[in-house]
């Protein structure tokens, strides 16, 4: 048997940016008793993930990484002047001025199997309440307040899930400390060549100065451009945006406004949206935007006009397209981040897409042939992931109820069939239909559904077996505990303090 | 919120299918708001076999809220921890599916991996000795697993072997206690409505006419209501699963009470054997095209544990599903619906999805394509894996002793099904669709017990150091052997928990749905 001959030795990182870091440090940590040699090509230039601004908003799932990789969280948060994130706030995107929020963790209880947004359509106008009034997560995150979930199920505190927001360079430079200390190869240069074997296969990577790098496994992380994946290997792209119309994004960074809220606030305007993303001590601010709808300079001034704290900073520009590689793997190349997809932050995936490529790569990893099969079904892994992905995003163009040319425009867009249908079950009798490969499950689905306002023309028959009387109870019941357990929690700030994660205050 | 109108169910049917749907619906939709009512035909009966079942089956009577032992005790029940596969990847080979996981991951590496490793150094300990579920099966023990998912012992995974008729019988009274509301007759005719086609009534041979707003057929391979009156067409799948005949017996039980139900491989088929705290239950799956009814009959009789209790009876049946499950205000459930041949016991399983997701479904006021559709999609795509599933077991053989065989081992497989055995092959790796049935474990069973040897293992197999695997494995293995030798075998359970009434079998005489 000839199969240590056959196993990879060297693997090759290009880029710069956190996709570039993170893969670093995953496959570290997961091959290192296998002496693979890992080096990381630092060129590429642009920052990949963090396309979109300074600042990353993440899901829950980013905890499981940094488990991982025995990343200690207060330490990690101080470094990277973090917050902890417990949903978004989507304001505007139905009516001027009106909110919902897309809760992390659970929303209620599925009592007897149904799922609980049938009850709360049961109450009907008798009860005022929102829906994420009966989401601790949501709760507290309205009242600024934060402590960590229990793990006992049968406690109201169990039922919390949370994110962070943190600093993207802060984190890329731990990350890069963290690499570098487990012996980690950096080489610095631009590429200029890559040379390929008689197969196709990405054989070397020459950089500035004749440095010749060869692997033989290359993980593309040089952002959008995607100079493995899209330019060496001619992969081709599939653009999305005909379905996702935002194609610019204009960020800058406000000074810090106490309460320190620990969730994302996601705000329609004329031609897109504006994010806020509240750090420790500053406010990273965006506003992703068509450029067929809107100057840059309007752009800019729609979103200077609404910060909450002084400017710090210049405004940056940037440019970015939505779509995918037509393959994420091709040959002995995977492309992790920008160079796989291209996908606006709205609902905070970027981070999470990274982290799902190195689990799946991990799942699948090859020899150097990479001839068992592993590309097909990483590929459809991946593609399904990422299409459901997008759908969710373009559920919340789909669904709005705004006026602006912009958001007619929206409205009027053809949608992708699986998406078209998970609409129509919607509308008709409030069912959430589960693909598979689904990032967010029914009950994030439910919540956008109803936070913009769908509302199903008839009820779940299931639910005429249980009394009115007894789903108020409940509900009220539900309701009550959620906000007695959310007062009782410290404020954000104070608990960051508390478990020493306070970042110290830096001069601007 | 308009007032749903379908008010009116009517079930066509009373086999397992019939009376599970019966109580779940009279579980779920509580009398009051819905009329259910059942008909069923003494002269027509049952196909009086499907006494095997998988692990969903324990979430099914939970849901119903069925005491476990009061279950067992009427049903002459007993447990069954894993199938065990005789003669099916050569001649002489045994192996086991066992219910439940081998080993444990380590390092977010597969098992299996691991076992591969070692294997392909030369040292090949069995699979099954680091499984819980399939060591219980193998030295005949059985206890309830425990709920603390930190204890070994949660790992274990169990369904039950029951006599249908009993099964039945048990969910009649639990359903008509409910409401449900019992008719003995047979259907002569059924009644559409012009405009739409939709189903209105059926009538009975005393000229009865019960009308209804919703049908749920369960009239077995006659597929009464589904195929004969809405003509909703057959998707045949014979030519990856050729055997269109079984003929099936029950015997006297001797010996040991198996935890497991047992499939040996014939020239032309395979025989299943069920053991039950009263009987054995067996019968010879076949391939009219390689052999005759009448030698099949014989080599089931030569097979057979003791004397047989009543004579050997004839089905028929055709593998593949009605194209739709769902057609206008039509849902079939059980064999109405399609037929897999029971070599993984998952006609039952169906029945159970069929009822959940209808269930879930639940048409209000009007009947949309919506829901229909997307009925249609779930239960297909659950049709599918389990097909690709159970065509595994015909392909990935080396048998070449007869002409069936040939033909199965040479086989175009579904593509679905290729790409798995591929993935595997190449580098141990599998992955399952979300929704699929059988849990990587059972692909792993399957495909190694039928020698689906990868011809690598997982690269990262080698981050831990071959010591320390091997002492792993090791103490997984003693682990798992000491933990099952203190459980009582599974006579003694049953006789402990749920021992059943003494039944006078009579020879000859047969059971109710033995025809
Ligand atoms: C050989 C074989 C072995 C099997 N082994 C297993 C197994 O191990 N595990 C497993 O899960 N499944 C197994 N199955 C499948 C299992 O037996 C069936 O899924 C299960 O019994 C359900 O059958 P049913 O209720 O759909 O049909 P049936 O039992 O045939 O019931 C049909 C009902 O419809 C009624 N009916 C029919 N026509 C009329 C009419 N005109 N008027 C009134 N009533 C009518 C009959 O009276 C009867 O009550 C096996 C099947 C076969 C063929």
């Amino acid at each position: 048997m000839t199969l240590a001959d056959n196993r990879i030795r060297k693997l090759v990182i290009l880029g710069d940016g956190m996709a570039a870091w993170l893969s670093a440090n995953v496959l570290a940590h997961v091959l290192a008793a296998q002496q693979v040699h890992i080096c990381v090509a630092e060129s590429g230039g642009e920052i990949d993930v963090d396309t979109f601004g300074p600042c990353v908003s993440t899901l829950p799932s980013i905890d499981l990484m940094h488990k991982l990789l025995g990343i200690d969280e207060s330490t990690f948060m101080r470094r990277t002047n973090a917050t902890f994130k417990l949903g978004t706030k989507l304001t505007g995107w139905v009516k001027q001025a009106e909110s919902y929020f897309e809760p992390f963790g659970e929303t209620g209880v599925n009592f007897e199997g149904i799922p609980f947004h049938h009850y709360w359509l049961a109450l009907g106008g008798k009860e005022q309440a929102a829906l994420s009034d009966y989401a601790l997560s949501a709760v507290a995150a309205n009242l600024g307040k934060f402590s960590h979930p229990l793990a006992d199920t049968t406690s109201v505190l169990s039922t919390m899930a949370y994110g962070y927001h943190f600093d993207a360079a802060l984190y890329t430079q731990m990350l890069r400390e963290r690499a570098t200390k487990h012996g980690i190869e950096r080489l610095k240069g631009e590429l200029t060549t890559v040379t390929h074997s008689d197969n196709g296969f990405v054989e070397s990577l020459v950089l500035e100065c004749d440095l010749r790098v060869p692997g033989d496994f290359f993980i593309d992380c040089s952002g959008p451009q995607g100079l493995l994946i899209a330019q060496a290997l001619e992969t081709g792209f599939e653009d999305w945006s005909p379905l996702l119309p935002c194609d610019r994004a204009i960020s800058v960074s406000s000074r810090s406004a106490d309460p320190l809220m620990p969730y994302t606030s996601a705000t329609a305007r004329a031609a897109g949206w504006q994010w806020r993303i509240p750090l420790q001590h500053s406010t990273d601010n965006g506003y992703v935007y068509s450029s067929r709808h809107v100057s840059d300079q309007d752009a800019a001034a729609t979103l200077l006009a609404n910060l909450d704290g002084s400017v710090r900073g210049e405004p940056r520009h940037q440019s970015f397209r939505s779509g995918r590689s037509a393959k994420f793997w091709n040959k002995n190349v995977v492309a992790i981040g920008g160079a796989a997809s291209g996908l606006e932050p709205l609902a905070s995936t970027g981070l999470h897409l990274v982290q799902r490529s190195l689990l799946r790569l991990i799942e699948l990893f090859p020899d150097k042939s990479c001839a068992a099969g592993e590309a097909t079904e990483y590929n459809r892994l991946m593609s399904s992931e990422c299409e459901r992905m997008r759908d969710f995003l373009l559920l919340h163009y789909a669904l709005n109820g705004r006026d602006s040319a912009f958001w007619k425009d929206c409205r009027a867009m053809g949608l992708p069939p699986l998406l078209q249908r998970k609409i129509e079950h919607f509308r008709n009798r409030g069912r959430v239909v589960d693909y598979d490969e689904e990032t967010f499950k029914p009950p994030s689905w439910a919540a956008v559904f109803l936070g913009q306002d769908v509302r199903p023309r008839c009820r779940d028959p299931l639910l005429d077996t249980v009394p009115p009387q007894q789903i108020a109870t409940m509900l009220l019941r539900m309701k009550t505990a959620i906000r007695q357990a959310a007062e009782a929690m410290p404020t954000q700030r104070t608990y960051l303090a508390k478990i020493g994660a306070a970042a110290p205050v830096t001069i601007d | 919120m308009a007032e749903p109108s379908i008010r009116n169910i009517v079930i066509v049917g009373g086999g397992t299918a019939g009376w599970m749907t019966a109580a779940a619906v009279s579980k779920v939709l509580r009398a009051g708001t819905y009329t259910v009512r059942l008909i069923e035909s003494d002269e027509i009966g049952r196909v009086g076999v499907g006494e095997a079942t998988i692990p969903p089956i324990t979430t099914f009577n939970r849901i119903l809220g069925i005491d476990e032992n009061e279950f067992l005790r009427k049903t002459q029940g007993s447990i069954k921890l894993a199938i065990e596969f005789v003669n099916w990847g050569r001649l002489g080979q045994t192996y086991l599916h066992p219910f439940g996981q081998f080993g444990l991951d380590i390092e977010a590496v597969k098992f299996h991996q691991y076992w591969r490793k070692l294997g392909m150094l030369g040292e090949v300990p069995p699979l099954d000795d680091y499984c819980l579920t399939a060591m219980a099966a193998k030295l005949g023990r059985f206890t309830r697993p425990s709920p603390d998912p930190q204890s070994v012992l949660s790992t274990l995974k169990y369904a039950y072997h029951f006599d249908a008729a009993l099964y039945a019988r048990f969910l009649r009274d639990y359903a008509e206690k409910r409401g449900v509301k019992r008719r003995e007759g047979k259907v002569v005719d059924v009644s559409l409505r012009g405009e739409d086609g939709f189903i209105e009534a059926v009538t009975l041979a005393s000229g009865e006419r019960i009308e209804g707003d919703f049908f749920i057929d369960c009239s077995g391979f006659r597929s009464l209501l589904l195929a004969q009156a809405l003509k909703t067409e057959f998707d045949d799948w014979s030519h990856w699963l050729p055997c269109d005949r079984a003929v099936a017996t029950q015997c006297e039980a001797g010996g040991e009470l198996t935890p497991f139900t047992r499939a040996t491989a014939h020239k032309a088929g395979w025989q299943w054997r069920i053991p039950l705290q009263h009987r054995i239950g067996t019968g010879y799956v076949f391939c009219s095209k390689f052999i005759s009814d009448e030698e099949a009959i014989q080599t089931l009789l030569a097979n057979l544990d003791g004397p047989p209790l009543v004579d050997p009876w004839l089905l028929k049946f055709t593998a593949g599903r009605r194209k739709q499950l769902w057609n206008k205000n039509c849902v079939a459930i059980g064999l109405a619906g399609g037929f897999m041949e029971p070599l993984e016991s998952t006609s039952i399983h169906l029945i159970q999805a069929g009822i959940t997701r209808l269930l879930s479904l639940f048409p209000g006021a009007a009947i949309s394509p919506l829901e229909v559709d997307e009925y249609n999609r779930l239960m297909i795509s659950h049709y599918e894996h389990i097909r690709d599933f159970i065509i595994l077991h015909y392909h990935a053989t080396e048998r070449d002793d007869s002409p069936f065989w040939d033909q199965c081992r040479t086989m175009t497989v579904p593509e679905t099904l290729k790409h798995k055995i591929d993935l595997f092959r190449g580098c141990g790796r599998l992955f399952r669709y979300e929704d699929e049935l059988f849990a990587e474990g059972s692909w792993i069973a399957v495909l190694l017990g039928q020698n689906v040897l990868p011809q690598a293992y997982d690269p990262l197999v080698d981050a831990i150091d071959v010591k320390v695997v091997r002492n792993t494995l090791t103490q997984i293995r003693s682990h798992v052997r000491q933990t099952v030798e203190a459980f009582p075998t599974h006579r003694t359970f049953l006789q402990r928990n749920c021992p059943a009434p003494k039944l006078l079998v009579n020879r000859g005489a047969g059971y109710v749905g033995a025809k």
